[in-house]
């Protein structure tokens, strides 16, 4: 069977989040601004380059996915949507992916432009400093993802991931078996970061199966 | 056109049962379901619509049977619940359009053609390019029985049709759910049965639960048949006769009150007997369940 939200752009998800679309935007220009006028405060221009845009321009994609399904989960009509024929996948989990594909690449266009901003600096960059930031905002995406489904409530869903990302920073993803969003930004040293990098693509995995298996059950949704 | 069957539609919330073993067979045109608020209409209704699942019985549309085929029962309904919050930040067309992509039309084209049309069809077309956000609450209800429309859906479902329009819209909503009710099932959830009696060739009354099915208007209001009586009083005699009689309706006239009073026997000489309404039997019928004395 066909469904129409396979062709559907995603440009109208983007416009129908309205004014939150932006907060990422403007979050990223506010770290880029301060990296490029504090570039001579680090020693290391690699160190300052990940402390200074390694942490909300990564969780910025939050915001993203809470609002892009706030019809869906939290609104007065959302029973409208959820009596559509759409499938579950292509409205659920390929809608997140194609965002956080669209994010990834703002995010680096924005990298970009602080390096060229700030060339004198000289990085010396390791091949970390490329897959980690995607990583860590596709980790992101699924928890996002997942709570957004759970709590049904962007209020709660805020809380958690603030309380959530404020214990992994604060204790370097100390207890969580190498499943840290941060260690781009904030390295835990007794970490290996190839194993940090397959820990996060499983939990990304089980977060976006987890997600939409909730994502599935439409009862549950409208509850 | 086949009928909509429903068969021992069971739900329970928790220890709470919503609906105890609703039994229709609804035919085209448009049926009204009936009740207070808390019924159980808005849980029919959603049941219906493929947001809920029962817990026990089963509801069929030819061979499409609601459990086995959601996806099929999608593709053939338009809904229009309580509440039409969603899509603030996009305009009434980009919002007809994503439904109508939602909904499973093919062409961009279709999807567009579409919309127009029935945008104009509700009065909405020059506000089209309007955000969805800055509607009133009867526009917004206006874009609701809109998008319910796109894709030609056999099966419409309304749920409180006229809350939140103003009289003219009123009457235009149920000139157009008649109109609809030529080729489609439509149906319509009110607690109001002005909607009803302007709408509907038949309909049920949900009460705790359960459903009774009356297949054209003149079974429910045949119930309040010599119950219905007007009696013109002057307006001091009103109070009295507030406290003995179960008034419906009031009318004031010159120096009089004219009053529409439910009673199985004649309330004074100078009653008149009148013709019941679908309201009316519904009250009687209502009446009659809680064993309430009139």
């Amino acid at each position: 069977m066909e469904h129409g939200a396979k062709k559907y752009s995603i440009l109208i998800d983007i416009k129908n989040m309205g004014i939150f679309f932006c907060v990422p935007v403007i979050i990223m220009a506010l770290c880029g601004t301060y990296i490029v006028f504090a570039k001579y405060e680090f020693s290391e221009p690699i160190i300052m380059l990940r402390k200074g845009f390694g942490i909300f321009p990564i969780i910025g994609i939050s915001i993203w996915i809470y609002y892009i399904f706030e019809d869906l989960l939290d609104s007065n009509g959302k029973e409208l949507l959820l009596s559509m024929p759409y499938n579950d996948i292509d409205y659920g989990l390929f809608r997140i992916i194609k965002l956080t594909l669209v994010y990834v690449i703002m995010f680096y266009v924005f990298l970009f432009a602080i390096l060229v901003l700030t060339l004198e600096r000289n990085y010396v960059f390791q091949f970390q400093d490329i897959y980690f930031p995607i990583l860590s905002i596709f980790f992101y995406s699924g928890f996002s993802f997942l709570t957004a489904v759970i709590a049904k409530n962007n209020l709660i869903s805020f809380t958690v991931l603030g309380v959530f990302s404020v214990f992994m920073y604060s204790t370097r993803g100390g207890v969580s078996a190498c499943i840290y969003p941060f260690q781009w930004s904030n390295p835990n040293p007794y970490y290996n970061p190839a194993i940090v990098a397959l820990a996060l693509i499983a939990a990304t995995a089980a977060l976006y199966a987890s997600a939409n298996f909730f994502f599935n059950n439409r009862e549950f949704l409208m509850k | 056109m086949d009928n909509l069957v429903i068969r021992n539609i069971k739900k329970s919330f928790q220890n709470i049962r919503a609906l105890n073993c609703i039994n229709l067979d609804i035919e085209r045109g448009v049926f009204g379901l009936l009740g207070e608020n808390g019924a159980g209409k808005t849980t029919l209704m959603r049941i219906i619509a493929t947001v809920l699942e029962p817990d026990e019985g089963e509801i069929c549309f030819g061979d499409i049977v609601w459990c086995k085929h959601p996806d099929k029962v999608r593709q053939m309904i338009g809904y229009l619940p309580q509440e039409f919050g969603i899509f603030k930040n996009i305009t009434s067309l980009e919002c007809m359009e994503y439904i109508g992509y939602l909904k499973g039309i093919e062409s961009k084209n279709n999807v567009r053609e579409q919309a127009e049309q029935i945008l104009k069809d509700v009065n909405l077309y020059e506000y089209k390019d309007r955000k969805v956000g800055t509607f009133s609450g009867g526009m917004k209800r206006r874009l609701g029985i809109a998008q319910a429309l796109l894709n030609n859906p056999l099966i419409i479902i309304v749920d409180e049709l006229t809350s939140g329009l103003d009289p003219e819209e009123r009457i235009h909503f149920r000139n157009l759910l008649r109109i609809l009710g030529k080729d489609h099932i439509v149906l319509l959830s009110t607690h109001i049965a002005a909607d009803i009696e302007a709408t509907c060739q038949a309909l049920a009354v949900i009460r705790n639960g359960h459903a009774v099915q009356f297949n054209s208007l003149a079974e429910l209001t045949d119930i309040a048949e010599n119950k219905v009586w007007i009696w013109q009083v002057d307006t001091e005699n009103y109070n009295k006769i507030d406290k003995k009689f179960k008034i419906i309706s009031t009318k004031t006239l010159n120096n009089k009150i004219e009053l529409r009073i439910i009673s199985h026997i004649k309330p004074n000489h100078d009653a008149l007997k009148a013709q019941p309404t679908v309201e009316e039997g519904y009250l009687v019928w209502n009446m009659e369940q809680k064993n309430i004395q009139y």
